[in-house]
């Protein structure tokens, strides 16, 4: 854990640099980045999906933050909390961007399933990256463990496991896999999105049984309830798109 | 579009040195901090559309590029910002309005005042609730144990009210175990006298003076005259 990356001295003034912000905005410039080379290979404008993109980056920061507050609203019964502690989700991130991503491909007239073909790999990525930074920083660690993955935190007791890597290999795995998968899976556009979409689901149900969350209905947790629904719609849109390239 | 995004990414830059300066102003200081990047945002968005209109209407692409990249790097450095400096002024903010912040409350003449939003909790300063047998607000409810009476000129060394001295385990097999023989009744209480009256709290910081307007040296002191610290109300005004 490295919470705090250096010092900025502006004169009189001292500010420090946060790993969290620091690998949240690198993992957000390699997204953007790889999102764009895959734009320019599908035949799409780069220009046009630069601007989508930080369209779809301010939904998505938007509804992290949006449904952080809700869930500390919702456990702590006052909304204030959530302005005490400060964080995202990443649910409410991937569902803000993805309605940005739509409206703003609608605006533009730039076909979506496309878009949503060339922007996964990216946000794999740009995933993995953060959940660096969740490492980093010393958030979202697992259950307690005395075994030989289990690590020390900062404020936590005895050794938890260290999720945040757990799902960052697999976040890049899953990068490699969709960055393989794209020229396969080129044509009918929309099902490396759904690839994308089952694939996390599956990790992210699968890391909450090694994380520390509320259980909230049928001893799942919220993320776990949104893995599931995640899960179907992106099985279901791989099976409609694979359908409709057969047909 | 190109000039557009310039502007926005000037404006997130100048939003981001404010945010920077002013965290600590209530409102203000997180609407600068989170506005710098989703100016750089819609500085990036207007760029790429910049960019693509000129490029299909063959004109120059220099005025968005420049803005498209101004915007990048304003995005990337007040997201780094608005993680530290936002989140903090956000903080400042929700202590400052906080409605369970007794110190906020009661000191209205500085309601925006939050250099020390958590001063009242400090070590030491743990609010007491309830109105006091003087009828004030900041009074609590009387010790468990009555304070020794004091000799005059002598000043109490502890923090915490002295109760009756510890006693080692009573011999006496017919008492259970952990309990002690029933102490002497305490002697008429004395009134301390005017040397004795500093509070126990000032006496252990011997730092803490008291300024002549009545509010002492250290801003950390601020609670102690608004009513946080019952004794110095009841007795030392």
């Amino acid at each position: 854990m490295h919470p705090i990356l250096g010092v900025l001295e502006l004169g009189p003034f001292t500010r420090v640099v946060p790993s969290y912000g620091v690998m949240l905005s690198t993992a957000l410039l390699v997204g953007a980045s790889l999102t764009t080379r895959g734009a320019a290979r599908a035949a799409l404008d780069p220009f046009l999906v630069i601007a989508l993109v930080a369209i779809a980056v301010g939904g998505g920061l938007a509804g992290s933050y949006a449904l952080f507050v809700g869930v500390e609203w919702v456990r702590t019964g006052s909304p204030m909390q959530a302005f005490h502690t400060g964080g995202l989700v990443f649910y409410g991130g991937l569902l803000g961007g993805a309605a940005a991503l739509a409206i703003g491909a609608r605006r533009l007239r730039v076909p979506l399933p496309a878009l949503a073909d060339v922007a996964v790999p990216g946000l794999a990525a740009a995933h993995a990256l953060g959940r660096i930074g969740c490492f980093l920083n010393g958030c979202c660690y697992g259950l307690p463990s005395s075994g030989w993955l289990g690590m020390h935190f900062p404020g936590v007791e005895g050794r938890v496991l260290p999720t945040q890597l757990f799902e960052s290999v697999g976040l890049f795995l899953l990068c490699m896999v969709l960055l393989a998968l794209r020229r396969p899976l080129r044509r009918p556009a929309g099902r490396l999105f759904g690839c994308y979409l089952a694939s996390y689901a599956v990790l992210r149900f699968a890391l909450e049984f090694l994380r520390q969350q509320p259980m909230i209905w049928s001893g799942l947790t919220l993320q776990q309830l949104i893995s599931l629904a995640m899960f179907v719609a992106g099985l279901v849109f791989l099976l409609r798109r694979s359908g409709e390239a057969a047909s | 579009m190109g000039l557009a995004s310039i502007v926005l990414g000037v404006a997130a830059f100048v939003f981001m040195l404010g945010g920077a300066f002013l965290f600590w102003v209530p409102i203000l200081g997180p609407l600068l901090a989170f506005g710098a990047p989703v100016l750089a945002l819609a500085g990036c968005v207007t760029g790429g559309l910049g960019i693509s209109r000129a490029r299909q209407e063959g004109d120059s692409t220099g005025p968005a590029t420049a803005g498209l990249i101004i915007s990048i790097i304003g995005f990337l450095c007040g997201l780094v910002l608005a993680v530290t400096c936002g989140f903090c002024g956000a903080l400042c903010t929700a202590a400052s309005l906080s409605p369970n912040n007794r110190y906020q409350r009661n000191n209205q003449g500085f309601r925006y005042n939050v250099g020390w939003p958590d001063a009242a909790v400090a070590p030491g300063f743990a609010p007491i609730p309830g109105p006091g047998p003087s009828g004030q607000s900041g009074s609590g409810p009387p010790p468990a144990f009555p304070p020794p009476p004091l000799q005059p000129g002598t000043q109490p060394s502890t923090l915490v009210p002295s109760g009756p001295a510890p006693v080692a385990p009573s011999p006496d097999p017919s008492l259970a175990p952990g309990l002690v023989p029933p102490q002497p009744a305490p002697t008429t209480p004395s009134v301390p006298s005017p040397a004795s009256s500093t509070s126990p709290v000032e006496s252990a910081r011997p730092g803490a003076r008291r300024a002549p307007g009545g509010r002492r040296g250290s801003p950390n002191a601020l609670p102690v005259d608004q009513g946080a610290l019952p004794v110095d109300q009841g007795v030392a005004r």
